[in-house]
């Protein structure tokens, strides 16, 4: 039994009275692919940033290769629903930039990173466009791009799919898949459940800011003993029923 | 004719003065202007303070204090020195309001973004806040690079040789005021047009 890459302890956010995250607890171990669904004001995206280190935690503790985690440290890199690329750098600009300015690399070879993390997401030709000149697909794979040059040890996607026209989400979802059999470590926020289904190792099922339920993914989408989670998944269901009768 | 060959030396030094003192000034005035943005978005007493006193105070009331109460206090400052320092003062209240609202429309995706990839505040600052913000502030900051030049001839009355100086005393020499007056006029004129100019051409370039 290895050691677990990602433990969350008893992780809790309030923010005045309301609860958002309620004693957390989540071990990942290394190469696991974690889905987390959930009603929207469930709690998915501020677990994901109180991970990261973006949002404060009122309790508990996130650790990383058992130590605990700092935003910029390295350790946990994220992709965000709306790419949150820099707008007046180019793609292979915004993904070198940290590379130069936190690990120091000489510009020639933190672009040839670049370019290598450009051609992992299907980008090799379009490093020199802004931002504004891409498709969304095109983007989030930039901004998939500049967390990965990083090589954080854990990678969250926060609804990474969410602003994209439906024909763009695949390119970005088969760029997720492809990191996932490489062996990446990650969470991934999404209301694609096919997608979660077959991606994950295990999928989370948080509502209220608490985990309902943790398992495979067959085990949770198939047995649905949680009513809850029976509850969520018809609605979903009933959406793709209706749009295969129309 | 013999007004203007009269007068053209003694205009065109004063002009080179105008000049220097507002490219100073706005130079030092931006360069103040941005940790005092920064200050006044923290949420810091002393940089809104700051803002509220050069905003609220005539430039020229400032002037004045400068030239007569740093004396007082024991600050023995040359006059060219206190004036330019006085209107770089003024001129980074103006510029930090322009770039706090220049930095209200930076996105705090990409500055959450540029947080954990590991750039510090610092870096943040100078390679994403300012230039994603810099097209916007623009307009604004060259209309306050154009305030400064036309609120340099304040400085006249604390004694130094600037573009309006150097008229008042080429009309009260000359005896011909009109001329004098119409020729500092035209002068500021053209050194604000061309800033006008320049500003335009440099927005076109970078946006082809």
């Amino acid at each position: 039994m290895t050691a677990p890459i990602l433990s969350v302890r008893a992780l809790e956010r309030r923010v005045g009275d309301v609860e958002i995250l309620r004693r957390i607890d989540l071990d990942v171990m290394p190469g696991e692919a974690i889905g987390v669904i959930g009603p929207s004001g469930s709690g998915k995206s501020s677990l994901l940033r109180c991970i990261a280190g973006l949002d404060a935690v009122s309790g508990g503790e996130v650790m990383v290769e058992g130590r605990r985690t700092q935003p910029g440290d390295g350790a946990v890199g994220m992709v965000f629903q709306h790419f949150n690329l820099w707008p007046h750098l180019t793609a292979r600009e915004n993904v070198a930039l940290a590379l130069r300015l936190v690990r120091k690399m000489p510009a020639a070879a933190a672009a040839e990173k670049a370019e290598a993390a450009l051609a992992r997401v299907g980008l090799a030709a379009l490093g020199g466009r802004k931002p504004a000149a891409l498709s969304g697909g095109q983007q989030q794979r930039v901004a998939i791009a500049r967390t990965l040059a990083m090589e954080p040890r854990v990678l969250l996607f926060d609804e990474p799919t969410a602003a994209l026209d439906p024909e763009l989400t695949t390119e970005v979802l088969d760029v997720i898949r492809d990191l996932a059999a490489a062996g990446t470590t990650m969470l991934v926020v999404s209301h694609e459940m096919g997608f979660i289904a077959r991606l994950s190792t295990r999928v989370v099922f948080l509502d209220h800011g608490v985990v309902v339920q943790a398992a495979p993914p067959a085990e949770l989408f198939a047995a649905q003993a949680e009513p809850r989670v029976r509850s969520f998944l018809q609605t979903y269901l009933d959406r793709v029923a209706w749009a295969r009768d129309a | 004719m013999e007004f203007l060959a009269e007068a053209l030396p003694s205009m065109l030094e004063a002009t080179a003065a105008t000049i220097w003192i507002s490219a100073v000034a706005v130079a030092i005035g931006f360069a103040l202007g941005v940790p005092i943005a920064v200050a006044c978005s923290a949420g810091r007493v002393w940089a809104n303070l700051y803002v509220s006193f050069f905003r609220g105070v005539p430039l020229l009331i400032q002037l004045l204090l400068a030239y007569y109460a740093l004396p007082f206090l024991g600050v023995d400052l040359p006059a060219i020195v206190a004036a330019v320092g006085t209107l770089s003062l003024c001129c980074a209240a103006y510029m930090a309001e322009i770039i706090r609202g220049g930095f209200a429309l930076v996105p705090k995706g990409g500055l959450e973004a540029a947080r954990l990839l590991g750039l510090t505040p610092l870096q943040t600052l100078l390679r994403i806040r300012l230039p994603i913000s810099a097209q916007a502030m623009r307009p604004a900051l060259i209309s306050e690079a154009i305030l400064i030049v036309k609120a340099s001839s304040l400085i006249s009355v604390v004694g130094i040789l600037e573009l309006t100086r150097s008229a008042q005393a080429l009309a009260s020499s000359t005896f011909e005021p009109l001329p004098a007056y119409a020729l500092c006029g035209a002068i500021y004129l053209v050194i604000n047009l061309t800033l006008t100019f320049l500003a335009q051409g440099r927005g076109g370039a970078q946006r082809a």
